[in-house]
């Protein structure tokens, strides 16, 4: 199972535009603070992990900060880690 | 190195207004803001024993939190690795239910379906529980209760009784450490809302006893001892009827038959049950230990006959 945390860890790793405060977890889903940064997190996650889906992110008045956009993977194969 | 003993907390020795806020409008709101999550996550990462993280969680006073910030799991994850049938059992299910319906029926557990805080939690009276002291922190039930969750389950007691043994003999299929069977007996219009799991009840007894458990590192992914899998299963004690619900994330479990057993990443998968149906719905859960390398960690199936 992929863990989030791991993947994080991979994707500022080997994603140079991607610093720890872009993008957190919510509900399974990896939430962005800028839409540049969600499409090269995409160009990485389905490279390595298959397909993603993209949603315009929801926002709400009692967070801190501003969202643009959430993906979340469709099919990733049994026992896959990050 | 002398390892540290740890005593052991009756029920009466629990403050349960240590985590409770003084009312609801202090709670965080859903969905939980995701820097705040992460920031939670961090800590939850940060290197513990388990008995320090066992404190830690608590005292903590946003358990609600806590919890969802625990959960790693990523959407779109194989529905294998969220839950799997790993055994079946064949027995006598229809004698085994009628007397689970006799013992509902005697202690009204349908008619009096509230789920209130801790002391109400069990059927069981809460003065035999001297060696397993129910874990339910209240900030979780404050949460599902302000969104209106205030019928869930009712536990049954297994171990600590006579009442099922032939339940009791089905626990002891699993070689559990530190295990502990319920059942989870949800009348009709019961509904636990999404959460995740961290198996406090077993885990703490495993503290209070074993002190080497107690200061071995805690892994916060499985959530577990380093070298054990903590492990919940779940065993439908009769068969499915529709409307009712249960889901692991974005899967549905339904059509089970009696028997038919269930492990499930409860460490990480958000789960929830509903029972729309009008038949109540008794499940097995039994919760305990494994070490590393037990058929349970590597998704084995196994069929029994009792």
């Amino acid at each position: 199972m992929i863990r989030y945390s791991e993947l994080k860890n991979k994707m500022l790793k080997d994603v140079a535009s991607l610093q720890k405060d872009d993008f957190y977890l919510l509900e399974g889903k990896l939430i962005f603070k800028q839409e540049q940064k969600s499409l090269d997190a995409k160009k990485y996650l389905e490279k390595h992990y298959g397909n993603v889906e993209v949603l315009k992110a929801n926002n709400h008045p009692h967070w801190n900060s501003q969202y643009k956009i959430e993906l979340y993977f469709t099919g990733i194969s049994e026992g896959v880690q990050a | 190195m002398i390892e540290t003993q740890y005593i052991k907390k009756t029920h009466k020795e629990i403050d349960h207004s240590s985590n409770r806020l003084i009312s609801d409008r202090h709670l965080h709101k859903h969905p939980y803001d995701p820097e705040l999550l992460e920031s939670i996550r961090d800590d939850i990462l940060k290197p513990r024993t388990c008995k320090e993280f066992m404190d830690w969680l608590e005292t903590h006073p946003h358990y609600d939190m806590v919890a969802e910030a625990s959960s790693q799991f990523i959407r779109g994850t194989h529905q294998d690795d969220c839950f799997y049938q790993c055994a079946k059992i064949n027995t006598d299910w229809s004698n085994i239910t009628s007397r689970i319906q006799k013992y509902a029926d005697e202690n009204q557990i349908n008619e009096k379906f509230d789920t209130n805080y801790t002391k109400e939690w069990r059927v069981f009276p809460m003065k035999e529980q001297k060696e397993f002291v129910p874990f339910r922190h209240n900030t979780e039930l404050d949460n599902m209760r302000k969104h209106g969750f205030t019928k869930q389950y009712q536990l049954i007691e297994v171990t600590l009784t006579e009442n099922f043994p032939e339940l009791k003999q089905i626990e002891k299929l699993f070689d559990f450490e530190w295990g502990k069977a319920d059942i989870n007996y949800q009348p009709t219009s019961g509904q636990f809302p999404r959460h995740v799991d961290f198996l406090t009840t077993p885990f703490r007894r495993a503290i209070e006893e074993d002190p080497k458990i107690a200061n071995t590192r805690y892994n916060p992914f499985t959530k577990t001892p380093e070298g054990y899998q903590m492990t919940r299963i779940l065993i439908a004690l009769e068969d499915w009827v529709p409307g009712q619900m249960f889901m692991f994330e974005n899967y549905s479990w339904n059509n089970w038959k009696a028997g038919d057993t269930i492990n499930f990443a409860w460490h990480s998968c958000r789960h929830s049950t509903s029972n729309c149906s009008y038949r109540p719905r008794p499940l097995m859960k039994i919760s305990g230990m494994v070490k590393d390398g037990h058929w349970l960690t590597q998704k084995k199936f196994k069929e029994f006959k009792i």
